[in-house]
């Protein structure tokens, strides 16, 4: 049986204008040992979905469908429970740092506090624990680093201060949410690197989300791409760049600014991310496909089967010329 | 290219605001004290000031829905025209507190460096004194009169606004359209004028509510002390310190004007902070 | 509330007219949109003992470039690689401890209030958040008119005229003009923070991260649009980004910043081809050349003072002299400049690394390479 079983996931959120339907039938799973990529822009629900796993959505938001870790349903679990999980077997590392560290207390203590709390470890053992792992994310020297406050730390560093953290009471699954878009391009790499070999080394399962499609490229096998709430591609990421089946991933995948890119015009995706307070009805993209037709806002497309373990949700996938030869946008 | 929002003004949306079951008591409470001081002006059932002394001490009933004090004066009469005083001490007060304490804030922010140091220390001296040592300091070179008490609160309003001011416009300082307008050529006065102020409006009217609170309960207490409102103006802080003497035989005497005080101030806090919820930038709705 | 109030801060209205025509007189050479000369600025840090004097930290540490008119430069670099802070140097946001800065042939930080004042209306800037750099408070109509107002000139029904013709222009509607700025996405934000800083029709607009708070789909179109925009008014553009795939779009040739100092400078092309600093190098092709055990040496804040090289400790190429001597930036003809020792030899081996890298990407055609 798979470490996480996400099933169905439904989130709806209260706004000022009503109900709005965050994530609307999220389904997907990862296997001990897997890096799962998650990609999306703002407004997409990956962060959403995160959350949902942490048991931290927004206060007001109604949940549906079930999220099984290690065979227990987390949405039916009590916080006391959910308490339990979280830090000790779910861990998560956030965007930015600064933010998530505290800055009136040193990283050793701030990395020792899960393990005195989840596995009572004595305060001294907690300590040498938390410069053990320090060293073994590259933070060096540890005992010295231990000491420091994280105004006293790049911003490389203490994203590794948070990856030892998220690591100290050896998760079964880590989620990291855009873990290096605040980080300088050379830090993000080394970062990045680190979290996969610690996953690949200990068996952890990691649930990696990035806007980043190089990034979920270099560091991820399998892949879903998420819009308006929806998972609309997902598959082995190999096979997910090869055929760029969805048109949003085809968009998406054009209008990145490449390093070996033709100068001149991107091709774009016209018009912007729809607010999931009002999303259209049928397939959230279809405002801004070129391929879209009536059908396309009557109902939500269903799930289509491209190749092994790779689907889409588009009923144009026939409409779509092969990979290799993007569709080039309109004007902005 | 559709808009992604309604359009109004974040947070401050009346739907929301009649929804808000505290920010709703407030207004009505403070609504009643407004009009009832409003009405006093034209029309109270006995005249606030008519001594009768044969009707003294009477009772609750019919004539006198209150009773009357140990003059014969209608106590209902006399709350109704004492919330004018309240109100006008208020009213005042926090206007000298906003005027003084907005302009020393913002210019202090504005300005930055020794001006800031020096207006804010400025400030930090005005803090020492409280309202009562500045009142009773002023009512020996003035006289005590209502104008010796709105001065006095007026005064102590000034820091607390100077610093919430200089507070809330350091962070509109920081912001990006700051810079934007500076690249613009906008001097910092002009900024001051179009984009500081404008966005610091909410927190500033927010701490005019319970300032205006603090000085009803201020006024109260000079009156009582004899360093207020002088007779024959009525004040609820006066009618208390009257009834002192009857508090065994008439207590209902300090009752009225103590519940028209509680109410007064727990009507402008509740609307304070109701206002500051839908102020709250954590309470709107984002992205 | 007060559209013209008088500006009690600034000087006296004598200063020289600001309108003087930005080309130049035929026959003489053309004068540059932007000219830097050893632009330092230095930020004094808390102190840490006592009785040694407060360590300075430099953010931009003798910066000189020059941008002719309608040209595009890119400014790369990481965080506190001192790109921002030499952006409001450019804009006279800030004082430069050291150097001059003249647009249009004008050292700004020289002239008076009001002179600049007027002047600004030949440089205009963008900043990153679209979110943060437009008032909530105001709506479109004033923000966007907001340099317009700051000159002085022209009457509403005038302004609200320009207003609707840079909207058009960037691909909103004028009658967007009366919304205020959360009725707008991301991407339309930007794209009115891009009007504004077009009403004065500037001949260089310095933008900072423009693009990078945004999402990959929106990104793509503020890019095109700025292209579009550059062509249409011949505008100059300072481009800083961290991003050297966006840079690669928008710029001409391209400035890599490091430690507050340019360490290469070269024509976009030659530069994504083969990078002579090993630092660009180490951006643009990571494997290949990031070397081992950076993550400390990101942190060794080398304080002012030490010799030699200041990339050095980060360099897989750094040798005995590097660490002696510190390179300047020296010219290597074709237009390109680097401050490194073996600038020749890293060219050699860039090129090599991208043909490897060309012929592993022909032979996998898997994922890309990412941006």
């Amino acid at each position: 049986m798979a470490l996480l079983e996400v099933e169905d996931l439904r989130v709806t959120l209260p706004t000022a204008r009503g109900p709005a339907a965050a994530l609307r039938g999220v389904s997907f799973s990862l296997e001990a040992g897997e890096a799962l990529g998650l990609v999306g822009e703002s407004g997409s629900g990956k962060s959403l979905t995160a959350l949902a796993l942490l048991g931290l959505l927004p206060e007001g938001a109604a949940v549906g469908g079930h999220i099984r870790f290690a065979g227990r349903d987390l949405l039916a679990l009590p916080e006391r429970e959910l308490c339990r999980l979280r830090g000790n077997r779910i861990a998560m590392i956030f965007q930015e740092p600064m933010t998530a560290l505290n800055p009136l207390q040193t990283i050793g203590r701030q990395i020792a506090e899960p393990l005195r709390l989840h596995r009572a470890l004595s305060r001294s053992a907690a300590a040498d624990e938390a410069i053990r792992l320090l060293g073994r994310v590259g933070l060096k020297p540890a005992a010295g680093r231990a000491r420091a406050y994280p105004h006293q730390l790049s911003g490389g560093q203490r994203q590794r201060a948070m990856i030892a953290m998220a690591l100290a009471c050896a998760p079964d699954l880590l989620v990291a949410d855009e873990p290096t878009t605040a980080l300088d391009v050379t830090v993000a790499r080394q970062s990045l690197d680190l979290m996969a070999a610690l996953a690949a080394e200990s068996g952890m399962a990691l649930l990696l989300i990035s806007h980043d499609l190089g990034i979920i490229a270099e560091t991820t096998r399998r892949m879903l791409v998420m819009y308006g709430g929806q998972v609309v591609e997902s598959g082995p990421t190999a096979a997910v760049f090869a055929a760029l089946a969805h048109p949003y991933t085809r968009g998406l995948f054009a209008a990145r600014p490449r390093l070996d890119g033709m100068p001149g015009r991107l091709p774009t995706i016209p018009g912007s991310v729809p607010d999931l307070a009002d999303l259209p009805p049928g397939c959230p993209f279809a405002g801004r496909c070129a391929l879209a037709i009536a059908a396309c806002t009557a109902a939500e497309p269903p799930a289509v089967d491209i190749g092994p373990g790779h689907q889409a949700r588009c009923i144009r996938l026939d409409q779509q010329p092969p990979a290799g030869d993007p569709v080039a946008g309109g004007p902005a | 290219m559709t808009p992604a929002r309604a359009s109004t003004i974040p947070g401050m949306s009346l739907g929301r605001g009649l929804r808000h079951p505290s920010l709703c008591i407030g207004a009505v409470l403070t609504l009643a004290l407004v009009v009832m001081a409003l009405l006093s002006l034209v029309w109270t059932p006995w005249p606030p000031d008519g001594i009768d002394i044969p009707h003294r001490l009477l009772s609750p009933g019919a004539h006198h829905w209150l009773g009357t004090d140990q003059f014969g004066r209608d106590v209902l009469s006399m709350v109704m025209a004492g919330a004018q005083t309240s109100l006008m001490v208020g009213v005042l007060a926090v206007a000298i507190g906003i005027g003084l304490g907005v302009l020393l804030g913002a210019s202090a922010a504005a300005l930055g460096g020794i001006c800031e140091e020096a207006l804010m220390r400025l400030t930090d001296f005005t803090f020492a004194f409280p309202a009562i040592l500045t009142a009773i300091m002023l009512a020996a070179i003035i006289g005590p009169g209502t104008l010796t008490v709105v001065f006095a609160i007026g005064i102590f309003n000034v820091p607390v606004f100077a610093r919430l001011t200089r507070g809330a416009a350091k962070a509109v300082w920081a912001r990006d359209y700051i810079l934007a307008a500076r690249a613009a050529g906008k001097g910092r006065f002009a900024i001051t004028i179009e984009h500081v102020l404008p966005n610091i409006m909410a927190p500033i009217l927010v701490q005019g509510t319970i300032q205006f609170a603090t000085a009803i309960l201020a006024e109260a207490a000079l009156s009582y002390l004899g360093l207020g409102t002088m007779p024959p103006q009525p004040s609820w802080g006066r009618m208390l310190f009257e009834a002192q003497t009857f508090l065994f035989t008439a207590p209902r005497l300090a009752v009225f004007p103590g519940v028209a005080i509680a109410l007064a101030v727990l009507g402008l806090n509740l609307l304070g902070d109701g206002l500051r919820d839908l102020a709250d930038p954590r309470l709107r709705r984002r992205r | 509330m007060t559209p013209n109030a008088p500006n009690v801060l600034d000087d006296a209205p004598n200063a020289p007219d600001a309108r003087i025509p930005p080309e130049p007189a035929a026959g003489e050479p053309a004068v540059p949109v932007l000219r830097a000369e050893g632009l330092v600025r230095h930020f004094a840090l808390a102190r840490t003992r006592l009785w040694r004097p407060a360590p300075r930290l430099r953010a931009v540490d003798g910066v000189s470039l020059a941008i002719a008119a309608g040209e595009s430069l890119g400014v790369v670099g990481e965080s506190g690689s001192g790109k921002s802070t030499l952006a409001r140097l450019v804009m006279a946001l800030e004082t430069p401890s050291a150097g001059e800065v003249e647009i249009l042939g004008r050292n700004v930080h020289r002239l008076g209030r009001t002179a600049l004042r007027r002047w600004r209306r030949h440089f205009q800037m963008v900043f990153q958040d679209p979110y943060g750099s437009l008032d909530p408070r105001q709506p479109v109509r004033r923000i966007v008119a907001e340099p317009l107002q700051a000159l002085g000139e022209t009457a509403r029904a005038a302004r609200d005229e320009a207003v609707a013709e840079v909207l058009l222009s960037v691909g909103l509607r004028p009658g967007d003009m009366a919304k205020y700025p959360h009725e707008f996405s991301g991407g339309q934000r930007q794209r009115i923070a891009i009007a504004r800083a077009l009403i004065t029709r500037p001949a260089l607009i310095v933008a900072d991260e423009p693009v990078s708070a945004l999402d990959v789909s929106v990104q793509a179109q503020v890019l095109n649009l700025m292209q579009d925009l550059r062509q249409r008014f011949h505008l100059a553009y300072l481009f800083i980004s961290h991003d050297l795939a966006v840079v690669r779009y928008v710029s001409d040739r391209v400035a890599v910043m490091y430690r507050g100092r340019i360490v290469e400078m070269a024509p976009t092309e030659a530069l994504y081809r083969a990078p002579a600093h090993p630092y660009a190098l180490a951006l643009l092709r990571r494997p290949a050349a990031a070397g081992p055990a950076m993550g400390d040496a990101e942190l060794s804040d080398d304080m002012p003072g030490q010799a030699g090289c200041a990339y050095a400790a980060r360099c897989p190429f750094a040798q005995a002299r590097c660490r002696l001597e510190a390179p300047g930036l020296r010219d290597l003809g074709q237009g390109r400049q680097a401050a490194c020792h073996f600038a020749e030899q890293i060219i050699a081996e860039g090129a090599e690394t991208a043909h490897r890298l060309a012929e592993k990407r022909d032979r996998t055609a898997g994922p890309p390479e990412s941006g």
